[in-house]
């Protein structure tokens, strides 16, 4: 068992809450993503994790046994940092070899577990190369070698992409991904990228102002997010927000499509909008507009594909339409997600 | 505007730099360099008004500058060669190294001319300034202003505090190291708080000499080393003893405590053997002292050393008989030698004017203290050419790299009188081998 | 219009850096600007190096003509002078000594005062104020605090001695050759060791704080982070140290000097000393020349030598 598991954390600096009271669970063996914005609190959490820190309340528990007073090293916990921290003087090996070093093995158990973990990374044959003579993908394997190779409990992640740029950031995602089903550790994985998060993570949570705010698969949280951040924080563009009286309205993009000549729309709400201004972006538009009617007035995006027989342009009113399926509905005040089935049918229309 | 008021300036400048010309015109120019503390600057300027009063038609321009870097700067103005440049008239030590570098006007037929009497020098003094050619001719280069003569000083109130008997004008060293038994001071620790005796190091020769012992041959033309005879080993080991017995102050300790003078004002020694350089500060310090002749072994004699900072004339003076004038003036009691004693900043070199009022005081205008000056005038009278003095400039390196770091060590105790000074003196003899080869 | 015709690398990198084309007529213009600089150099460094080089070879008291003398004075120096090798042991001494207690000393200061604690800028300017404090000064306070008999420092022992009945005495650093040097080597230190720890605080502060995260998750000490981390990192900067203080003690001269009142042991004496005394001492350029030339050739030999072992120890990735 090695899931681990923050309870009631919280860590100040000074007057500033990086923690507030977070709760989380990472199941044994999933790769868990927790992305936020920056200064959200994420890495704090993940160094009060490793052992960097330690909490001003609350406990940390990795398996059963509570980690409040535990040195890094003595928590079985690997850790890969944004930049990979490599040891640049040391060559490959002895990189991987460090941790193991400072238990005291003997060198003849080091050397079989620096290839071994080498060979599960694919990076025997760079074994004597020293990180500035390796590209970035090969640093990241590296830096995960040397996080294995003390058959740690748990990953930790930080950043662990945003030094790459986009090509081989995918590459490298991809990667990741892979060796870490391989590997099967319970991995936490920290980043600011919503493209990271929805397409490493087996599950995904969402973080802000030190809280977590919601945690689940990408698609419940892309298709219900539990409040407008997780909303507007996952998407690009952002889910459109839209005011109506107690409620606020939410609808993805590209489920936001105009309305095809006299053709009847049903189970949905129909919207004119004020186009001002639209962007060709080769696969798809991007409709941006003004939603007049409703209270005071809300700008709201479309994405349409290339294909989609209506090209709007500039200065045009249209009606546009989101089907009912695709509405979220949240609490004016609170900001909370709504239960829809709260709601009759003829409310959800527009009159 | 500007360009009025810069045109203005010009032409003041311009007056004024005529001016001076014009007023330089009619009277000779000599310049007369010196080193020396503001207080002994304000001195050499009183003289020098002293001379222009009694010698209207001669303007003495003063070349002062700190000992540190006055003899780097006249190496400056040599090296330039630029005769307007250079003092005509200078103070240096020692003259000889400067005659053997050829930059110096030889005295001898100034002297002649002018009939100037030499023989009221201390005696072998005017050797410090003079060198021989090698058919015997004595050629003088300069007259040294005063002469170094060492005494013994003593505080009266440690002596009168430990109850023992003033120090006489025929100390012997027997005496010398009984009282230093009485007057010394160690703590049960072993720490020392009052030494008995301070005396640099570098004055050993005197003991040295005292006792019928040597540093070289000849100090003119020398081929051997005195070091390692019995009597300068006596001599050295004696001054050795004293220190290691704490009588007299480790001579590195002297010089970090400030100098004899320091420890001497502050009570931490009750002795020291020193030149007159010393009086004014004591003076000027109120101190309870006296002097005495320095304490000679039972079968010594005195060893004075005949030397002293002189007065010489630049080879290159565009004016060598006006620079003749001020220079023989300088050297009379009625001149600069009487200013200078007066002051109390020098032993003067002249007999007459030791002897005289300047220096003696009289019974309307006593002397400041020490009340026994007489015996600087014994150790005067018994003062000798070369033994301590040397006349020939490889002296310089001999001693700095062959006998000062030797007798260095024996002053620390680090080293063995008898066992070092044979080393000693096959490295001085070696040197001077060479270098009477070369 | 510009033409095809081939280019050179020069040529490429005058063109995209807007140069234009080189034109032989420029170079009077070049050289207009290089005047300023050049007269300078060519003035007060490379004359006076191509002269002393002169002057070593002769035998030159300043103010009479110099008397060629061939190489005479070096071999004075390298068979017959043993002063030179005294002052060369001494010189040695000083440099295997000072350059590496000043290297430790500072880096283990920087190490200490690395850190985000209250009013660290001021310790950080205690340790730095003896650089800036005149040598003059420094030695006198060190006179003053180690002088056997009335020191401040001694006075505190014999104090003890004195109280507690304890036979101890304050060393005689100035009289016991055993001391003497060691009093130069402590009086260096003290003066320059705020230098090397300025320096290594601006290498500390280039260290990735990641580094010592990642070596405390692989389980690192305290002591392992300084030694696997913090001493490699640093590499470029301890070589860089290495060299400048080696060469600064290799040229040591003002601190024996002014430590012992004008008149320093013969024990603790410096070649640079030895070239003064030479010079304007015993008015020997010529020697005195030589002797410089010879520590130039010192100097410059072990530089070399670790420029060569750099390579071995010295980390410049980052």
């Amino acid at each position: 068992m090695s899931q681990v598991e923050a309870v009631e954390l919280s860590r100040y600096y000074g007057q500033v809450c990086a923690l507030d009271e977070l709760n989380l669970r990472v199941r044994d063996g999933e790769l868990l993503v927790i992305v936020g914005p920056s200064g959200c609190g994420k890495t704090t959490l993940l160094r009060l994790i490793a052992g960097l820190d330690s909490p001003d309340k609350g406990w940390v528990q990795i398996g059963d046994d509570n980690m409040n007073g535990v040195a890094p090293d003595k928590r079985r916990v690997a850790m890969v940092f944004q930049s990979y921290a490599l040891y640049p003087h040391m060559s490959v090996r002895k990189n991987i070899a460090f941790p193991l070093q400072n238990e005291g093995l003997p060198k003849d158990e080091i050397k079989s577990r620096v290839e071994l973990a080498a060979s599960q990374l694919d990076i025997v044959g760079r074994l004597e190369r020293y990180p500035a003579q390796l590209s970035g993908g090969e640093r990241q394997r590296v830096a995960l070698a040397r996080a294995i190779v003390r058959q740690p409990r748990v990953f930790l992640f930080d950043e662990p992409l945003s030094s790459l740029d986009a090509g081989l950031r995918r590459i490298a995602r991809a990667e990741l991904r892979r060796y870490q089903r391989r590997l099967g550790v319970t991995t936490l994985l920290v980043t600011h990228d919503q493209q990271d998060a929805l397409s490493l993570g087996d599950r995904i949570a969402v973080m802000s102002e030190g809280r977590i705010r919601q945690i689940g698969t990408s698609q419940e949280l892309y298709q219900r997010p539990a409040d407008t951040f997780v909303a507007t924080f996952l998407g690009s563009p952002p889910m459109n927000l839209i005011e109506k009286d107690n409620c606020i309205i939410g609808f993805r993009p590209e489920d936001f499509v105009p309305v095809a000549g006299n053709s009847e729309v049903g189970n949905a709400l129909v919207i004119p909008v004020h186009v001002q201004h639209v962007e060709y972006l080769g696969d798809h538009r991007r409709v941006y507009g003004r939603v007049s009617e409703l209270r005071g007035q809300a700008e709201v995006v479309a994405t349409l594909h290339a294909t989609h027989k209506i090209r709007p342009r500039e200065n045009q009113t249209l009606e546009f339409y989101v089907s009912f399926d695709a509405l979220n509905w949240f609490n004016r005040h609170t900001r909370l997600r709504m239960q829809a089935t709260a709601f009759t049918h003829e409310g959800m229309t527009v009159s | 505007m500007q360009h009025k008021l810069v045109r203005v300036l010009m032409v003041v400048v311009l007056l004024a730099m005529f001016s001076s010309l014009a007023a330089a015109q009619d009277k000779a120019v000599v310049t007369w360099g010196f080193w020396g503390s503001p207080e002994e600057a304000a001195t050499h300027t009183s003289v020098a008004e002293a001379f222009m009063e009694a010698n209207p038609d001669i303007e003495i321009e003063i070349w002062h500058q700190p000992w540190s870097d006055y003899f780097t700067s006249l190496d400056t103005l040599w090296a330039a060669g630029d005769g307007a440049l250079i003092p005509d008239v200078l103070f240096l030590s020692p003259p000889i190294r400067y005659a053997a570098r050829g930059v110096l006007e030889e005295l001898t037929p100034y002297i002649e001319a002018h009939d100037y009497d030499i023989s009221d020098f201390w005696p072998g003094l005017l050797e410090y300034g003079t060198t021989y050619d090698e058919d015997g001719t004595r050629r003088i280069w300069g007259f040294p202003r005063d002469i170094g003569l060492e005494v013994l000083y003593y505080n009266k109130e440690i002596f009168d505090e430990v109850g023992v008997a003033y120090p006489t004008d025929d100390w012997t060293w027997d005496d010398l190291l009984a009282a230093a038994e009485q007057l010394t001071v160690v703590e049960s620790t072993g720490r020392v708080s009052r030494y008995a005796l301070g005396m640099e190091g570098g004055k050993f020769a005197l003991f040295v000499l005292q006792n019928n012992g040597g540093l070289l041959d000849d100090m003119r033309n020398p081929t051997t080393c005195l070091l390692d005879s019995p009597e300068s080993i006596e001599a050295v080991e004696f001054f050795a003893g004293m220190m290691d017995n704490n009588y007299a102050m480790r001579s590195a300790n002297l010089g970090q405590a400030g100098g004899d003078a320091a420890v001497f004002q502050s009570g931490q020694v009750a002795m020291i053997i020193q030149n007159a350089s010393r009086v004014s500060a004591f003076n000027a310090a109120g101190m309870n002292y006296d002097v005495v002749p320095v304490p000679i072994p039972a079968d010594g004699q005195r060893a004075a050393a005949a030397g002293g900072a002189a007065w010489t004339m630049s080879a290159l003076s565009d004016d060598k008989e006006s620079a003749w004038t001020f220079l023989s003036w300088l050297q009379s009691t009625d001149g600069g030698q009487g200013i200078y004693t007066a002051s109390g900043e020098i032993l003067p070199a002249l007999e007459s004017t030791a002897l005289s009022e300047a220096f003696l005081g009289s019974e309307e205008n006593p002397a400041d203290p020490p009340a026994n000056r007489m015996a600087f005038i014994i150790e005067g009278r018994n003062a000798k050419p070369g033994g301590r003095v040397a006349y020939f400039p490889e002296w310089g390196e001999i001693n700095g790299n062959y006998v000062r770091p030797v007798m260095n060590e024996i002053w620390a105790g680090e080293a063995v009188p008898a066992e070092v000074l044979p080393g000693v003196c096959d490295d001085v003899d070696a040197y001077l081998a060479e270098m009477n080869a070369g | 219009m510009r033409s095809n015709a081939p280019v050179s690398r020069m040529e490429r990198f005058r063109l995209r850096a807007g140069l234009g084309r080189w034109n032989p007529g420029q170079q009077s213009e070049a050289w207009i600007f290089l005047i300023p600089g050049l007269t300078g150099f060519v003035i007060f460094v490379l004359i006076p190096i191509v002269m002393s080089m002169g002057v070593s070879l002769t035998k030159w008291d300043l103010l009479g003509p110099p008397e060629f003398v061939g190489i005479a004075n070096y071999v004075e120096l390298l068979t017959r002078d043993r002063v030179f090798g005294r002052v060369l042991v001494n010189t040695l001494y000083y440099t295997v000594v000072i350059a590496p207690l000043q290297l430790g000393l500072g880096l283990t200061l920087a190490t200490a005062l690395n850190q985000q604690i209250r009013a660290m800028s001021f310790y950080r300017l205690i340790y730095f104020m003896p650089v800036v404090t005149n040598i003059v000064a420094a030695a006198l306070v060190f006179q003053w605090l180690l002088n056997r008999d009335f020191g401040i420092i001694s006075s505190i022992i014999w104090d003890i001695a004195e109280r507690y009945g304890v036979p101890v005495q304050p060393p005689d650093w100035i009289n016991n050759p055993i001391w003497s040097k060691p009093a130069v080597v402590l009086l260096t230190l003290w003066k320059n060791v705020g230098f090397t720890m300025v320096i290594y605080l601006a290498g500390l502060q280039g260290v990735p704080e990641a580094l010592y995260d990642a070596a405390r998750v692989d389980g690192a000490n305290g002591w392992q982070r300084f030694r696997y981390v913090t001493i490699p990192m640093v590499s470029p900067i301890t070589f860089f140290l290495l060299v400048i203080q080696m060469i600064g003690a290799f040229q040591l001269f003002a601190e024996p000097f002014v430590l012992f009142g004008g008149e320093p042991p013969q024990s603790t004496l410096s070649i640079v000393y030895y070239i003064w005394q030479n010079a304007f001492e015993f008015f020997r350029m010529g020697k005195a020349t030589a002797i410089a030339w010879l520590l130039f050739a010192i100097i410059f030999v072990v530089t070399f030598i670790q420029l060569r072992l750099q390579r071995r120890w010295v980390h410049y990735e980052v």
